[in-house]
């Protein structure tokens, strides 16, 4: 089995090859339709001044009703609907509410609207011109253009239709290299925040690990817990996590639902007996108390790849206020080294994360997360992975404009941006599993 | 530019003219089945329009619940209108215990109070006088931008300036707000 890549293309990272969500087949419409979003959800939260764009599409749209074949849910929206949203929208699931039957998607027709439209939703996915990674399905031209025709239309039902059935809990796998633990018995998330982070020991599962070969977590508030990270605390180190992110070199894991279906759990870790184990949960607060608690899972595998952790970015960064940055950092291979997942840290002013691999005959885009989004966080793993050649430079990038369009609150004045642990400070780091070869 | 318009559509369709006579006198049964008669007879009576399952004034919840053990004890009086009549009585009493909201709440079944006061979203105040007159209506605050956004923190405290001003007996400077959330669905 070969998965290695070779450095030997030239072509440049604008001319990605994975714009596959599109549709080609379809009209020519559509395809400029699809451009303007994609543009649209770069641009969602960096420069407004461009929004005026953002009419194009809808202008388009009205022009583009056709006369004869009526948009309505059973037909039209309701498979979309079970494709790209109910996996997350259904009772009991991580969306705030459900979204599979007629009645529901009516009353959140505007918002349903407007979020497909920014591009909000499905929340950030990234992309890789190199090996599949969290194939998150956005919204398409044909299916924006759709949502937008039926909301103008006044949401026709069309055939009456079955609510679509709720996505089964996965159930643990249990056998012999399964540990399964509930973990974070009163640890509590605070009813209110932009954003809050909780970190707790486990204490009863020392020893118990040996090799980790996957990671999973059923939270006890689904609508809260965004991400969580598992790290190891090695014999007289410090523990894994600062007030601002994972201490360099950690080994880790990460399980984000709201990727889900699309992302998967973790790399693979080591832990010996006298490791402690930790949490990090990161969630978004919901308005009442929250536990952090939840179900842990993950599987005691026994392989020969030791498997490594490099931490990219720094923490002396300085922005200053009414400034548009870049943020680099750079790591030059000493050796192949496999690519297993990474997991990149920003906060509210970070518009947009890229991970690139230049040798001596091109550069290529190993991952990019084009619309950066605190609050939803998440560890990107690769379908499998990838090789990387002995002097490769692996290139960590942030864009970070320092200005009031930059900010979440666009009123909020910029000032000088720096390190630090207040969700008003920024992070500038990576985390990377691999294999060295 | 689509998000100005579609706030710029919100804002028209929000700021319908304030009313300038009471708004009729509705009685209407509590979750718990106490008929509470509008307005009452409180200095001034504040309609919380809100949802269980609207994220957004969930989230605002915990200052809703600050706001009613601020003013309460000012002979201010709450009330939260429940505006989606698929929710059970018994939800709501969930959703007021759950949220440790510390005023009654109606559902609005037939929308009778959403549309003698002209509520649009959740969440949304509206403050009634004794006599029935309108004195506020709009956002609890300014903590939502637009969808999806956020400040840290608020920076105008729209509805505790009205009740500020209304209970120091000055006329209330802005009267009327335009309101972020989740739209109130018409009945169908």
């Amino acid at each position: 089995m070969q998965f290695y890549f070779e450095l030997a293309s030239t072509s440049k990272i604008g001319s990605n090859k994975n714009e596959n969500t599109f549709d080609r087949g379809a009209p020519t419409l559509d395809r400029s339709l699809f451009l303007l979003s994609k543009g649209l959800i770069v641009q969602n939260r960096g420069m407004r001044l461009t929004r005026w764009l953002w009419w194009t599409p809808s202008i388009v749209i009205l022009g583009a009703a056709s006369p004869t074949e009526q948009v309505d849910f059973g037909k039209d929206i309701r498979p979309i609907l079970a494709q790209k949203c109910v996996p997350c929208h259904s009772e009991g699931g991580s969306g705030p509410f459900a979204l599979q039957t007629f009645a529901q998607a009516r009353k959140r027709g505007d918002l349903i609207r407007l979020v497909s439209l920014t591009g909000q939703m499905p929340p950030t996915d990234a992309r890789s011109d190199l090996v599949s990674l969290t194939p998150h399905q956005p919204l398409i031209g044909t299916e924006l253009r759709t949502i937008q025709e039926w909301f103008r239309l006044g949401m026709p039902e069309g055939a009456k239709t079955k609510p679509l059935p709720t996505p089964e809990k996965r159930k643990p796998f249990v056998s012999d290299h399964v540990v399964v633990a509930q973990v974070g018995k009163g640890q509590a998330i605070p009813s209110e925040g932009r954003s809050a982070t909780v970190v707790y020991p486990i204490n009863s599962l020392s020893g118990q690990v040996g090799y980790l070969g996957y990671f999973s977590f059923q939270p006890d508030a689904p609508k809260a817990v965004r991400q969580v990270v598992l790290a190891v605390q090695r014999p007289g180190q410090q523990p894994p996590f600062t007030q601002t992110g994972l201490r360099p070199g950690t080994s880790y894991a990460v399980w984000s639902d709201g990727f889900n279906p699309w992302q998967s759990g973790s790399g693979y870790i080591s832990v010996e007996k006298e490791d402690r184990l930790w949490l990090r949960v990161i969630a978004v607060p919901t308005g009442k108390p929250e536990p952090a608690s939840g179900l842990m899972t993950f599987g005691r595998e026994y392989r020969s790849d030791k498997v490594q952790t490099k931490t990219m970015g720094n923490d002396t960064f300085v922005v200053e206020a009414e400034k548009i940055v870049t943020l680099r950092d750079e790591w030059v291979l000493d050796q192949d080294i496999d690519l297993i997942s990474i997991l990149p840290e920003a906060r509210f002013v970070t518009d947009q994360v890229r991970f690139i691999a230049k040798s001596g005959t091109g550069e290529k885009l190993v991952a990019m997360v084009h619309t950066w989004d605190a609050t939803w966080p998440g560890a990107y793993n690769f379908a499998k992975p990838l090789r990387l050649r002995k002097g490769t430079s692996l290139i960590y990038e942030a864009s970070v404009p320092n200005t009031k369009h930059g900010h979440a609150a666009e009123d909020e004045k910029s000032q000088t941006l720096r390190f630090g642990p207040r969700s008003t400070d920024e992070l500038f780091s990576c985390h990377i599993n691999y294999i060295p070869r | 530019m689509i998000l100005a318009a579609l706030t710029a559509t919100v804002l028209a369709y929000q700021q319908l003219p304030m009313p300038t006579i009471p708004v009729a006198k509705i009685s209407i049964a509590d979750a718990g089945g106490v008929v509470r008669q509008l307005p009452t007879s409180a200095k001034a009576t504040v309609l919380f329009f809100v949802a269980i399952d609207c994220p957004i004034a969930n989230r605002m919840a915990p200052e809703l619940a600050r706001i009613v053990r601020a003013y309460r004890p000012k002979n201010i009086s709450f009330l939260f209108v429940y505006v989606d009549p698929a929710h059970s009585g018994q939800q709501v009493q969930q959703h007021l215990r759950e949220y440790k909201l510390g005023a009654p709440g109606i559902r609005d079944a037939k929308h009778s109070v959403i549309k003698a006061v002209g509520a649009s979203v959740t969440p949304q105040a509206v403050v009634l006088d004794k006599t029935g007159l309108m004195l506020y209506r709009g956002r609890i605050n300014d903590l939502f931008i637009e969808h999806g956004r956020s400040r840290k923190l608020p920076k105008t405290q729209d509805l505790r300036n009205a009740l500020d001003q209304f209970l120091a007996g000055r006329p209330i400077k802005v009267p009327q707000t335009a309101a972020l959330g989740c739209s109130i669905p018409p009945l169908s």
